[in-house]
């Protein structure tokens, strides 16, 4: 999550700033519906709210212990400390939802729905935007930040996989789409890595001529402004239309999953989107190679392309990899609209789950997507710091 | 040795080089000054290439250079780059490694030459081989950039504007340090610069250029005291050229037998320029300094008729 905040201020914001996130998460858990019960799946929801005492689902002493943790974090501690206090309230906010929805199916019939309320989602929210607020003024080194990560996705699992949570609607939801949603993650990696290696292979060599030649820029660029500026919808649209003539007039070409609908279009689609971010930055990565540099280079008798591939490719590299972190990101996002041609990935249960107005699918759909994109932007930050910090300029 | 014969560079049809000729004897360092734009990094770019001439050759150790692969002329050619230039990616001993590596050189013998060079700049090679250069101070970070020429044991070291951008403290002992390390390997050197004190203290020849000619090649001493007339009397400037002069000598060339006193106040090392003694005897009054050795014995003495005499007109 990248929020813009002076890396390395280690002190503890003044209690203003802690309370940004720790007073939205305290009045949401408080004020909004917690859970939602419905008798059925169609019917619309009771919501419930966690702090009212006597009702089933709610957990007074629960809520007290997030308010209690949100309202930690406004004391002047070390940002370690805020850190695990966020991390801890997110983790209880989660299990207090479990726990909720575990004594209101056990009273319901097994076709009633317990779904995730504004409450929910608000604390769990302002929650994580606090641990990423104290992890990025930590300055953490780039792998301990992906330990990190991985703790919370390991956590996230270890929760998921234990049954506790179970009986919210959404994993029942996911019970009954297991092979949709295996089916659907499968496609989307497929189509975010299917355009990301074309686009690599495409944008790294063009940003490189685009570089060094006046011309091909003033050809490239222009091109690649117009194909960022087109909606993905038009865009699918425009290249159904050639990608299915060309399957028609060789039909060797469908065998190889060329078509006018289907992953195919949308790979393309999605590699065309990339190029711009590719070309832009590896050009501004060449360009910021200080010509005395290249000139020590030359002079020690590197030649042409010893002087690119140990010179200026690896001070080049931080500003390509940035470029390429937008893509990725970028992609993920873009990948669910690519359901709408067939294309696969989660965009099919956003769309199947707006279709049948069952929220819970729609939530099955973007919750892996969010999840995508933030362990992306979290490794090539990683990454683009550890090299940065290799190489001191 | 490097034979430059009627080397010309145009661009954009004005001449920056203009039928240059000149010869660097083996073991001699020779400053090329001049203001900027004077055609004088052009003519050091064109020795290894860097800038092809538009006519004339370079001849190094009798090989016509145009005859080699530039990238291999280059390796054989040490080069120090004005702004020092370390790859900032590499560390220290990395970067002193570069030309090494290109000739390819195995492991052990790149790194025991990088630990020799790294030593001859009195830096500890298990301290700062690992360190990336901006960790390095200005000065530290110029002798890498030195050391890094040196690497390959090049018979001949192009160097432009090797030490600028240095508080004049660092720079002097710099070049000092590297006027010792050059006598003692014999390396040729090229030097450009626009610093005459710099160009006095380490060349053996001093060539004047302007608007892409050399106005005229001398030692110090004779460009001191018969600068041709414009250019030269002006670049060269003729208010301290006695002491300039007198800088170019050292207190060991002209000390009697020591007539011993133990000394008081004022006294000069036989190592000191008689810039430095003319400046202590002038400070102290009197005719003589004591000559002082690093053992603190009194070894014999300086007579300020001497110093006069070396720079005054007539000597």
């Amino acid at each position: 999550m990248s929020i813009a905040i002076p890396a390395g201020d280690r002190r503890a914001p003044s209690w203003r700033v802690a309370a940004v996130f720790a007073v939205p998460a305290a009045l949401g858990a408080s004020l909004l519906p917690f859970l939602s019960f419905r008798p059925n799946r169609i019917v619309s929801g009771e919501g419930i709210l966690l702090w009212r005492p006597g009702t089933v689902g709610a957990e007074p002493l629960g809520w007290a212990a997030l308010i209690g943790l949100a309202a930690l974090t406004l004391l002047p501690l070390p940002q370690a400390a805020r850190l695990a206090l966020a991390l801890a309230g997110a983790a209880l906010t989660v299990a207090l939802a479990g726990q909720g929805a575990n004594a209101l199916m056990a009273e319901a019939p097994d076709f009633a729905r317990v779904s995730l309320g504004g409450g929910f989602w608000v604390a769990l929210a302002f929650l994580a935007l606090a641990a990423a607020d104290a992890a990025a003024r930590l300055a953490l080194a780039p792998l301990v930040r992906i330990g990190l990560l991985a703790g919370v996705f390991g956590a996230a699992a270890l929760a998921l996989g234990s049954g506790a949570l179970d009986r919210l609607s959404i994993l029942q939801e996911y019970d009954a789409n297991a092979d949709a949603f295996d089916a659907a993650f499968a496609g989307h990696l497929k189509l975010v890595l299917g355009s990301l290696v074309p686009a690599l292979l495409i944008g790294l060599p063009l940003g490189r001529l685009c570089h060094a030649s006046p011309r091909a820029r003033a050809v490239a660029v222009p091109v690649l402004n117009l194909l960022q500026t087109t909606p993905s919808i038009a865009m699918f649209g425009l290249l159904m239309v050639p990608l299915g003539a060309l399957a028609a007039a060789w039909p060797g070409l469908r065998d190889l999953g060329v078509a006018g609908i289907g992953a195919a279009p949308a790979i393309v689609a999605l590699t065309l989107y990339s190029l711009l971010p590719i070309v832009a930055n590896t050009m501004a990565g060449f360009a910021a190679v200080p010509a005395h540099l290249r000139e020590a280079g030359r002079g020690m008798g590197m030649g042409r392309r010893r002087l690119l591939w140990q010179v200026e490719a690896p001070l080049a590299a931080p500003v390509i990899l940035t470029g390429i972190r937008i893509v990725v990101v970028q992609n993920i996002g873009l990948a669910a609209v690519a359901a709408l041609i067939g294309g696969g990935g989660f965009g099919t249960l956003v769309f199947r789950g707006m279709g049948q107005t069952a929220m819970d699918l729609v939530l099955l759909g973007t919750l892996p997507i969010v999840a995508m994109a933030i362990a992306a932007t979290v490794l090539f930050d990683a990454a683009i710091d550890s090299l940065n910090r290799g190489g001191p300029r | 040795m490097i034979e430059v014969e009627n080397l010309t560079k145009r661009f954009d049809g004005v001449t920056a080089v203009d039928d240059l000729s000149f010869t660097v004897p083996e073991g001699e360092v020779l400053a090329l000054v001049g203001t900027s734009g004077c055609g004088k990094s052009t003519t050091l770019r064109m020795l290894n290439r860097l800038i092809e001439p538009d006519r004339g050759r370079v001849l190094i150790d009798g090989l016509d250079a145009a005859a080699t692969p530039p990238e291999k002329l280059r390796q054989g050619i040490g080069y120090v780059i004005q702004g020092v230039g370390l790859f900032p990616h590499w560390s220290v001993a990395q970067n002193i490694g570069t030309v090494p590596r290109l000739l390819g050189w195995d492991r052990a013998r790149t790194e025991a030459r990088t630990r020799e060079l790294l030593e001859l700049f009195g830096l500890d090679p298990d301290e700062f081989g690992p360190k990336p250069p901006a960790a390095l101070s200005g000065g530290q970070q110029q002798r890498i950039g030195v050391a890094r020429a040196m690497a390959a044991e090049p018979a001949v070291l192009l160097m432009d504007e090797p030490f600028g951008a240095l508080d004049p403290v660092t720079r002097a002992r710099l070049q000092e340090e590297f006027a010792q390390i050059q006598r003692r390997r014999g390396i040729t050197v090229i030097l450009v610069t626009h610093d005459m004190d710099e160009a006095f203290r380490l060349a053996d020849r001093i060539a004047v250029m302007d608007q892409g000619k050399i106005l005229q090649v001398d030692t110090p001493e004779r460009l001191l005291r018969g600068p041709r007339e414009g250019f030269v009397r002006q670049f060269v400037g003729l208010d301290d050229r006695a002491l300039r002069i007198l800088s170019l000598h050292r207190v060991s060339e002209y000390a009697h037998p020591a007539s011993g006193a133990a000394p008081v106040g004022q006294w000069v090392g036989p190592g000191d320029t008689l810039r430095e003694a003319a400046s202590r005897l002038i400070w102290q009054g009197g005719d003589s300094l004591p000559v002082i050795d690093g053992d603190d014995r009194v070894v014999g003495e300086i007579r300020a008729a001497d110093i006069w005499r070396v720079g005054g007109r007539g000597a």
